[in-house]
């Protein structure tokens, strides 16, 4: 009798062993994905800022906006946080919000060739930033949820896991849902 | 006046071919309905037959009993060819009277043929789905809609019976239906296969040929990822690829179509896989060829094509530099 208790005792352990390892593991694979995430987003950004430079270089050429000393104010480098990602991400946000303006003035300006394609490239580059948004986020979440949930929490709390900061959407998009009624 | 007549002189001339071309059909039909029958009956009277002979009371001798079963079972080996012959003519008439003209109407045809489809290892090459030991495929459309590549074909992918030593296993048939391959608006990095839900509860998630390198992958729309499962082998570029409006627009399609969707992302290209369990543009064998129904019929298997690029909005190269 004691045989077969202590039989599936030992079964039980090695099954609880095998999921603390398997778990432990998974939250260690996301936390590798929201890293490869965060420096697809700081590639997607290095890219939007030298096509958002070459853009502001022609349009330059046809009129200054305020806005344009912004780009002098970013410093891009490998490896910053979310935090500082959503920074330069805002700002080049205003950059390009301001060369559309100049375009719109500037009709000359649109429908050179050269701008065109760059715009292209640019609504392509803001593309991929965007979807490295949305990946970074999905991992972030998945590990969020990891370290909230019963027994995961177990195994996260004992690694000591720390929540992870999604990517927060512009500031300036979110604004463009406020409705105002009194006007 | 001589343009008039000429106008209707030309327009008599084409209403008397198709008139010919109609009848001519018609008359193939009703050999390929003819042949069907009568393999039917033969084989019927035959197994009768052989079964009389069988029994005990018997008067024929075993070597007359052997040399008849042999002339039946040759018979009846030759029987799917002639009337695979007779189907094959009555189809490639069917497709280049009726057909042909309907599709024309919508695309840029560059190529169409009944007699061969997308080869097996274009569907091989997207390691979605295995592809079995007997592959069949006819009804070949390669052309154009709204400026968009594209081609399609009837695709059958099955393993068939093998017999061992004491187990005969039946066959699994891993996909019927429709396959699909469009140019791709945009150009990505990365391998993404989508499967509809209802493909992998019939139990075929054995039969996916994904890579070892491939990891499911799960996006943000809760309603996308109740009915689709997605694997790819670069997450951040399926994210690129499967933007929020193409996942409302494949939910959409997803309702649309009859048999579940099966998508591959690859090589700038989008396979899709519609399994359906039936072919398109097949002609009607016991029934008449009434133009009318037979042309909604026709109408429907093209709109199958349409809806994916209109629905997708394929023809929006907005990120290309061409």
């Amino acid at each position: 009798m004691w045989k077969y208790v202590l039989a599936v005792l030992a079964v039980l352990v090695v099954a609880c062993i095998i999921w603390y390892i398997k778990t432990f593991n998974k939250i260690k694979s996301t936390q590798v994905k929201i890293d490869e995430t965060l420096s697809g987003i700081d590639v997607a950004l290095t890219k939007r800022f030298d096509m958002l430079s070459k853009l502001l270089d022609i349009t330059k050429a046809y009129a200054q906006h305020e806005k344009f000393t912004l780009i002098e104010t970013i410093r891009m480098r490998s490896g910053m946080s979310v935090q500082e990602c959503s920074e330069v991400n805002s700002k080049l946000d205003e950059i390009a919000r301001s060369i559309r303006i100049t375009a719109e003035a500037y009709p000359e300006l649109k429908s050179s060739e050269n701008f065109k394609q760059l715009q292209i490239t640019v609504a392509d580059v803001e593309e991929h930033l965007s979807a490295s948004r949305r990946a970074y986020n999905a991992n972030v979440s998945a590990y969020n949820q990891m370290l909230v949930t019963f027994p995961s929490s177990i195994v996260a709390g004992r690694i000591g896991a720390q929540k992870a900061e999604f990517f927060q959407a512009e500031t300036e998009k979110k604004e463009d849902v406020k409705m105002d009624f009194n006007s | 006046m001589f343009c008039r007549f000429v106008l209707r002189k030309m327009i008599n001339r084409d209403l008397l071919r198709l008139a010919e071309d109609l009848e001519k059909l018609d008359k193939l039909r009703r050999q390929t309905r003819n042949s069907i029958i009568f393999a039917g009956v033969f084989i019927l009277v035959m197994t009768f037959c052989m079964w009389k002979l069988m029994s005990p009371d018997s008067p024929v001798s075993v070597p007359i009993y052997y040399s008849s079963f042999f002339i039946f079972a040759s018979i009846i080996g030759a029987l799917p060819v002639t009337i695979g012959k007779i189907r094959r003519r009555y189809k490639k008439l069917y497709n280049a009277v009726i057909v042909r003209n309907s599709l024309e109407r919508y695309f840029e045809i560059e190529e169409f043929n009944s007699d061969y489809g997308i080869p097996k290892n274009t569907i091989d090459s997207t390691n979605m789905i295995r592809t079995g030991n007997c592959y069949k495929t006819d009804d070949l459309i390669r052309g154009r809609y709204k400026d968009i590549y594209f081609m399609q074909s009837d695709v059958l992918m099955e393993d068939r019976a093998s017999y061992s030593q004491y187990i005969k296993s039946k066959p699994i048939t891993y996909f019927k239906g429709r396959w699909m391959i469009f140019e791709f608006n945009k150009r990505f990095k990365c391998d993404l296969m989508v499967f509809e839900k209802a493909f992998m509860i019939t139990g075929k998630k054995r039969m996916l040929a994904l890579d070892s390198g491939i990891e499911k992958v799960e996006f943000e729309s809760a309603a996308f990822t109740s009915h689709f499962d997605c694997y790819t082998n670069n997450q951040t570029e399926a994210f690129y690829v499967m933007t929020p409006q193409l996942m409302e627009a494949l939910e959409t399609l997803r309702e649309n179509t009859s048999g579940a969707l099966l998508l591959c992302f690859k090589n700038n290209m989008l396979h899709v896989g519609v399994n359906s369990g039936k072919w398109a543009f097949e002609p009607p064998i016991f029934s008449p060829i009434d133009v009318s129904s037979v042309g909604a019929e026709i109408e429907k298997d093209i709109m199958l094509i349409t809806q994916f690029v209109d629905g997708l909005k394929l023809n929006e190269k907005v990120y290309k530099n061409d």
